[in-house]
């Protein structure tokens, strides 16, 4: 009975903890503005005459990134669309804001947006439970995260129900029906990687690569596309070691000491994926801020934080505002007008945040 | 039927039988596995010259702390015949309310730093329960709070409103000493894994309970019917794991000042894999913490190796799984030709 | 192939090193055909080595096997049951959780690409088991069976591959009585085929009644082989031992004191009613057939089983133990029968199997190595356990030696009533003396003993009241004046009942 009693205290103190959340400050949005004026126009949905699809591997990026506007048409009967994405991490936050912008933007066009998250991680197994739920609630139009090759048949079984079906964040290797997608080439952000880190380190000197998991195709691609940016353009930068972190800070930890202890003139640390902190830490603990750079990605406030110090020398990000955003709003575009986007990747912008404009980027969490 | 049938003769030789201390000490598998550690060592050392260095050794050391604490916990519920999956999600739960407390500032630093250590007893004796009293399988119970943990650690990250963190900063000089901090060159994390090892291996070794934790894995109906309250035995042992793995959690937070959702993921498989390259069997019965730490250690030092000597990537993996299966291998062998 | 006299297995000076030590030495043993030849020895006399041997299990270290008149050495368990021998081991090496007709053809699965014709097997099943007069479904899970009829699909088994030689280890430890009738009739009908058979027991009774001759083991030495004509009990136990052993010694310990515990109208799972008392000093034998219940009421008592009615009463005051460990406190010591299952731990060393249960009480928590090996010492010469050394771990002793160190855990208890539930199950000759009268010597010391026991000699000869059991009842009460084997015997299959509940009255 005491346990019990010890247990109830757990979950009261639980619910307190949950009352004072602070939510962290997003990354800012770039300004879109768009007037919440009532649509003249008006269509009727059933007899617009749709564009094919764009070539399923044409890639362009799109000049309204993030600022896409709806058509001004109002379709003759309400419509819904859903955007299946994810909250397991603060990488989140700023994609849940662009399709929350997306819905207040497209609520005068007589458009719900309905943000779902099927589960906890980006596999098929979440997703396309997520995808069936939304074809058999009649959505006339979903987004969503499509990691795993096992969504393909979801998103083409949709798409032949004539709902169109936009991807975004990450994509499948396998053609699939999907309209677009809008999201980051890992491979070019890994080569973005490259090119900041031998900025860094001014060209040459040892870098050691420390990645989430060879396992995980997206953290390849940036591995890679680092490896290749370096091997084709700069040969006096030398790759010493590469190793898996799990997405670990304190492996992290351990491994950028362990490069430091092996190359005691190392220049850079690269980080693919999760607990770039664990790295920065690592170097801020030896003293050796500004000796050796870490390069890594996304805008989570660790990382920022180390930006700020200078340790983390750059950090790169991939437009999750218009991850969230774009999809819902060109979806509807191409609902009420028909027109498809002009190429099938719309690649989102790899910004690069230095020291020198995190401000814009990035405020600092009230504490 | 395993056992030779050997025959008996004569008058019987009462206890000490000389030498066999040493024969015992040669023959056992501890043995075994800390001649295999030397062996790396000597090798790392004639294969890179930062390998000997107190640095990196240190490194080495604070690197394996948090898996080497957990494994005394898991060591013991391994003799008992039970296993924990749960250690990582544990981890990661514990330190992350003493970082949410540390946070929000409701409660002082240390008095949030033994919420924690609370927090992760608790839920240690909460697998203990499952296990003793509802009795599921450990495998399945452990599974279950692997999961169950993991959620508590997001939940606490994020708060019910559905806001989204992975990270909760944890910044008080004087906790986060117990995971970064330095008592002249020695990372203080190294100090209180060796304390602790050494206060089990007494314990273990030297009380009553720690008799009946073996007791419990050779044989727990003999057990029971000899007076051993195998429940409170098995009780005891998921406690004082989730005890350690709150510590383990508070310690990684305080190295990095932050505290993670997803810290100590896929972390009770290193620490199950020490266990048993030191020599316990999974089976119960038998294993000692030292065994454990030396896994752990040879472990540590072949990750370590992986930068120092550049191993090719996917080759870690590779490594990883073999240094396993031929620690256990190697012992197999020794013993049957022994 | 009635070769009936002819011989089929010749063994020369074989022998078996363990390191140092010689599990078997320059033994010889011989077999014909359609021969029951009985292997007798105590545990540790070199029996399982020897089978082992001939089965392929382990390899020899020297001397000359022949089988049906060519040298063999089998490397491995196949090939010896190629050749037509086939083992029965006393723990049968069965899956319990598959079925009669998959036990049988373990291994051996006919099947033309890997599909199997379960019609064809359980034809062939039925006819393997008509040999031997056996009749259970062919698709009944082997652990829904009992140890008797496993045995009996052991046999069959061994028929459906034609072995010419089956060898069964101490085949009738586990049996009741009617099965060991049972077993017994098949052994005869596997002798009329021509089958040899090498019997290895301990019960010098019935390697009387079933061989045509017996050859004994000693210490991994061949002692002798004696024609059934010409072998006497006494005979056989001199041969096993090495020495005149005097078992029918008797002698009434009579400081019989006040009553320690008193049990009333005790209910529970699978007994009923029971009443009974047991003084200081006294030894009360509880005897009755396997499954009387006996054991259930003996584990009421120490807490290890729920009972549901009834009063116990322990030194005067009302007692309900909610587990062993409060029997132990309270002075109650309890033997199990199984010693490998509910006894030992098997990979710890002597010592500790010694101390296991008086360890909480020595020390504060923390254990001395010192007291702890004085109190083991100190058990193992009074009770005289024959080992290397007490760091070695228990399952280096013989049967014997390992019951010893049981007796010895709960006696390091001191406790004032000692339960003892089989206490020589499969115990040598030699250690069953011994035990007898360590039995005696703590009864004469003023503790109460409680002895469950299925042999009666056993309890006629130690026990000053007896108390005997059926289908969860107490039949009878007798003193040992008045008790007989077949008295004892009447009331233990129901046909004597002291307690009847006359009809009118019971509905």
């Amino acid at each position: 009975m005491k346990t019990a009693t010890r247990l109830l205290s757990v979950l009261a103190l639980l619910a307190v903890l949950a009352g004072c959340t602070t939510v962290a400050p997003a990354a800012q949005a770039p300004a879109a503005e768009q007037a919440a004026a009532p649509a003249a126009n008006s269509v009727v949905v059933a007899d617009v005459e749709r564009q094919p699809a764009p070539a399923f591997d044409s890639a362009c990026t799109a000049a309204d990134e993030g600022a896409v506007v709806p058509a001004d048409f109002t379709p003759d009967r309400p419509l819904k669309i859903a955007v299946l994405g994810l909250e397991n991490n603060p990488f989140w936050i700023p994609v849940k804001e662009g399709a929350l912008k997306a819905a207040e933007e497209l609520k005068p066009y007589n458009v719900t947006v309905d943000w779902i998250v099927p589960g906890e991680t980006h596999t098929a197994d979440d997703f396309s439970g997520g995808m069936e739920a939304a074809i058999a609630q009649e959505y006339d139009a979903i987004a969503t995260i499509a990691g795993d090759a096992g969504l393909v048949t979801y998103i083409d079984r949709a798409v032949d129900a004539g709902i169109p079906v936009a991807t975004f964040n990450s994509e499948t290797a396998a053609p699939n029906k999907r309209l677009f997608f809008v999201g980051a080439d890992l491979y070019k952000q890994g080569e973005a990687a490259g090119k900041a880190m031998a900025d860094a380190i001014g060209g040459a000197g040892k870098v050691g690569v420390i990645t989430g998991f060879f396992a995980v195709e997206a953290h390849e691609l940036r591995r890679k596309g680092f490896e290749d940016y370096l091997t084709a353009n700069n040969p006096d930068i030398e790759i010493v070691a590469q190793v898996e972190n799990s997405d670990q800070g304190d492996i992290a930890y351990t491994q950028a000491q362990d490069m430091m202890t092996a190359n005691p003139d190392l220049a850079g640390i690269y980080v693919t994926a999760g607990g770039p902190f664990g790295a920065a830490a690592a170097v801020e603990d030896a003293g050796k801020t500004g000796e050796v750079k870490v390069i890594s990605f996304d805008f989570v406030d660790e990382t920022m934080e180390y930006v700020q110090k200078g340790v983390i020398s750059a950090t790169i990000g991939q437009g999750p505002f218009a991850q969230g955003h774009d999809p819902a709003i060109r979806l509807f575009n191409y609902i009420v007008t028909g027109e498809a986007p002009e190429c099938g990747r719309l690649l989102t912008e790899a910004a690069l945040v230095t020291q020198d404009n995190i401000d814009q980027y990035w405020t600092p969490p009230a504490q | 039927m395993e056992q030779p049938e050997v025959v008996q003769v004569g008058t019987a030789r009462k206890g000490e039988s000389g030498g066999s201390f040493w024969r015992r000490l040669l023959q056992s598998r501890e043995f075994g596995v800390f001649l295999a550690l030397v062996g790396l060592v000597i090798l790392m050392r004639f294969l890179t010259p930062y390998f000997w260095k107190p640095d990196n050794i240190f490194n080495v050391l604070r690197g394996m702390s948090t898996i080497g604490i957990m494994a005394i916990g898991q060591t013991m519920i391994i003799i008992t015949g039970g296993i924990d999956l749960s250690v990582g999600s544990v981890l990661a739960a514990s330190a992350m309310i003493t970082a949410r407390l540390m946070y929000t500032g409701v409660v002082s630093p240390w008095v949030a730093v033994l919420i924690g250590l609370g927090f992760g007893t608790l839920l240690g004796a909460i697998n203990g329960l499952i296990i003793t009293r509802v009795k599921v399988t450990p495998f399945i119970a452990t599974l279950g709070m692997l999961s169950i943990a993991r959620g508590l650690a997001y939940l606490l990250a994020s708060g019910l409103q559905g806001t989204v963190a992975s990270n909760v900063p944890m910044r008080d000089e004087s906790v986060n000493f117990l995971g970064a901090g330095y008592i002249g060159p020695v990372p203080f994390p190294v100090i209180e894994m060796f304390v602790l090892v050494i206060v089990f291996s007494l314990f273990l070794r030297f009380t009553v309970l720690g008799r009946q934790i073996y007791a419990v894995g050779s044989n727990e109906q003999a057990a029971r019917l000899s007076g051993v309250s195998s429940d409170m035995v098995k009780l005891f042992v998921y406690t004082i794991t989730g005890t350690l793995a709150a510590l383990s959690g508070i310690m990684t937070a305080g190295l990095l000042g932050t505290s993670a959702t997803n810290a100590g993921t896929g972390t009770e498989l290193d620490v199950i894999a020490a266990v048993v390259i030191g020599g316990a069997s999974l089976a119960g019965g038998s294993g000692t913490i030292i065994g454990s730490i030396i896994g752990a250690a040879i472990m540590a030092v072949l990750r370590n190796a992986f930068v120092l000597l550049q191993f090719p990537i996917y080759m870690q993996t590779i490594s990883i799984g073999l240094v396993i299966i031929l620690a256990v291998a190697i012992d197999q062998i020794r013993r049957r030709s022994s | 192939m009635n070769q009936t006299g002819a011989e089929i297995l010749r063994v020369e000076a074989v022998s078996k090193r363990y390191g140092g030590v010689h599990a078997l030495e320059q033994v010889n043993f011989d077999l014909r055909y359609g021969e029951v030849h009985a292997l007798v020895g105590e545990n540790g006399a070199g029996k399982s080595t020897l089978i082992k041997v001939l089965g392929g299990i382990i390899p020899r270290n020297g001397g000359r096997v022949l089988f049906e008149g060519n040298e063999v050495d089998y490397q491995r368990p196949i090939e010896a049951l190629h050749a037509g021998i086939a083992i029965i081991h006393q723990e049968l090496s069965m899956m319990p959780s598959l079925n009669v007709i998959e036990n049988m053809y373990m291994g051996r699965m006919p099947g033309r690409f890997g599909i199997v014709n379960w019609k064809d097997l359980e034809r062939r099943t039925r006819q393997a088991m008509a040999l031997i007069d056996l009749h259970v479904d062919p698709y009944a899970a082997v652990q829904d069976l009992t140890i008797s009829q496993r045995q009996m699909i052991e046999i069959a088994r061994a028929l459906s591959v034609n072995a010419k030689l089956i060898i069964m280890d101490e085949p009738n430890s586990s049996l009741t009585q009617g099965e060991s009738e049972r077993l017994f009739a098949v052994i005869d009908s596997l002798k009329a085929r021509g089958i040899a058979i090498i019997y290895v027991s301990h019960k010098i009774e019935e390697v009387l009644r079933i061989s045509d001759r017996i050859t004994v083991f000693r210490d991994g030495k061949y002692v002798g082989t004696v024609d059934r004509e010409d072998a006497t009990e006494q005979k056989i136990i001199n041969m096993m031992v090495g020495r005149e052993l005097d078992r029918t010694a008797i002698s009434v310990p009579d400081k019989i004191g006040d009553v320690l515990l008193d049990v009333r109208d005790l209910s529970g799972p699978g007994f009923d009613k029971v009443n009974f008392a047991v003084r200081k000093g006294e030894i009360v034998a509880f005897s009755g057939l396997v499954g009387a219940g006996r054991s259930e009421v003996a584990s009421a008592i120490f807490g290890a089983r729920p009972f549901t009615d009834g009063e116990i009463t322990f030194y005067g005051r009302p007692v309900r133990f909610k587990s062993p460990k409060h029997a132990i406190r309270a002075g109650i010591a309890m033997v199990q029968e199984d010693r490998k299952v509910l006894s030992l731990f098997m990979d710890m060393t002597i010592q500790r199997n010694i101390t296991m249960a008086e360890l909480p009480y020595m020390s504060k928590g923390v254990t001395s190595d010192g007291a702890e090996r004085r109190l083991a010492q100190q058990m193992v010469r009074s009770l005289d356990i024959r080992l290397a050394s007490l760091d070695d771990p228990v399952s280096s002793l013989s049967g014997g030696n390992q019951q010893k160190t049981v007796l010895s855990r709960w006696l390091a208890t001191t406790p004032k009533l000692l339960i003892l539930d089989e206490p020589t199950h499969g115990v040598d000759v030699g250690a069953k003396a011994e035990i007898y009268d360590l039995i005696r010597k703590l009864a004469a010391q003023g503790v109460g003993v409680m002895l469950i026991s299925s042999e009666l000699p056993e309890v006629l000869a130690l026990a000053h009241r007896i108390v005997v059991m059926h289908e969860g009842r107490i039949t009878g009460i007798l003193d040992r004046a008045d008790a007989s084997e077949e008295a004892l015997m009447a009331y233990a299959t129901g046909i004597a009942d002291d307690f009847a509940v006359p009809a009118e009255v019971s509905s």
